[in-house]
């Protein structure tokens, strides 16, 4: 044993740090096996990239007894992946609430997925996107950070944006129709026919990311 | 002020207590939510989800959504209270519903969000 030939000083010395270094191991893989409770934990692609569609649903009342049922995902918010030197961030429109910013925002994806902001996942992707039509999209998508939600939900309209609407307009500033024959639906008091968020993933030009 | 006058103006500030205080409140509609399915009333606890919602779905889905939700209330022995905390100001209003049960099951918390479509409070899923 390599402790053979310490001091009685030393040995003490090398038997707490064995101990520590023991410890650490023990606790962490205690912490890694711990029960998540109701925190849900969603595993991230290992290839994002730029582009990429990220869908949720939210953690409420309606998303967990109404927007669950049936086999289609239905997702009530979308944003698109952009990486930045610092990580990888989805850039998405909310409506203001007390805990959330209003309008076009960057944020990191680790938060966008977060157990208190997501009951479900999923990561998509457009068949056919290439280096040239994704750095199109996030050039589009950086210019758009600060422009207000679009309350009245008018894709005539690009000085407001709504989830789906940014990113239809994101891919078609590059060139990629991808969401032009989907379903709509009819708003009590919104004019223009709404594209809701789990309706892009219907797309026949969007692949699911493992 | 003559007579005439007076009774005018009592009229109209009688009015406006009577319609904002008919109003339902976002509190009070989370807590009409609950109480309808419970009862299975579910065309009027569709009454309370938002158009955007209804739209999406259709009635026969949420319907289903909805009456899977009264039978575990039922299970549950029914409600025995509703508290709802709701945050926010203008046209939305985010909070907990905190759902207590006369039986043995836990208490539920749920989030829950609120526009207002037309003037009524309604329920609506978090983005």
């Amino acid at each position: 044993m390599a402790s053979g030939n310490l001091q009685p000083k030393n040995k003490i010395i090398y038997f707490i740090t064995l101990f520590l270094i023991l410890g650490t191991f023990v606790s962490c893989e205690r912490e890694a096996n711990a029960p998540s409770g109701e925190f849900k934990v969603f595993n991230i692609p290992e290839n994002l990239s730029n582009g990429d569609l990220v869908f949720r649903k939210g953690t409420d009342l309606i998303s967990r007894c109404v927007l669950s049922q049936g086999e289609s995902p239905r997702f009530s918010h979308v944003g698109v992946i952009v990486l930045s030197g610092s990580g990888v961030f989805v850039v998405h429109s909310l409506p203001g609430g007390t805990k959330s910013v209003n309008g076009v925002q960057m944020e990191p994806l680790s938060s966008f997925i977060s157990s208190e902001n997501a009951s479900e996942v999923a990561f998509y992707r457009a068949v056919g996107v290439n280096k040239r039509s994704r750095a199109d999209i996030r050039k589009y998508l950086l210019k758009q950070i600060g422009k207000p939600f679009d309350e009245k939900f008018q894709l005539s309209d690009d000085s407001r944006m709504y989830c789906s609407e940014l990113v239809v307009k994101a891919f078609r500033n590059a060139g990629m129709n991808i969401f032009e024959k989907l379903p709509t639906i009819k708003v009590m008091l919104v004019d223009e026919p709404v594209l809701p968020p789990g309706y892009l993933c219907r797309s026949y030009h969007l692949r699911v990311i493992n | 002020m003559n007579a005439r006058r007076k009774w005018v103006a009592t009229v109209l500030l009688l009015s406006v207590i009577l319609i904002t205080g008919c109003a339902k409140s976002p509190e009070s509609t989370v807590r009409s939510f609950y109480r309808a399915v419970e009862k299975g009333e579910l065309t009027e606890a569709r009454s309370y989800v938002s158009s955007q919602i209804l739209q999406m779905l259709g009635e026969a889905k949420i319907s289903v959504a909805l009456s899977g939700e009264t039978e575990k209330i039922g299970k549950c022995g029914g409600i025995k209270d509703i508290d709802v905390k709701l945050e926010g100001k203008g046209q939305v209003r985010s909070g907990i519903a905190v759902v207590t049960f006369a039986g043995q099951c836990p208490p539920s918390t749920e989030k829950v969000k609120m526009i207002k479509e037309d003037g009524k409070w309604k329920l609506t899923a978090e983005k």
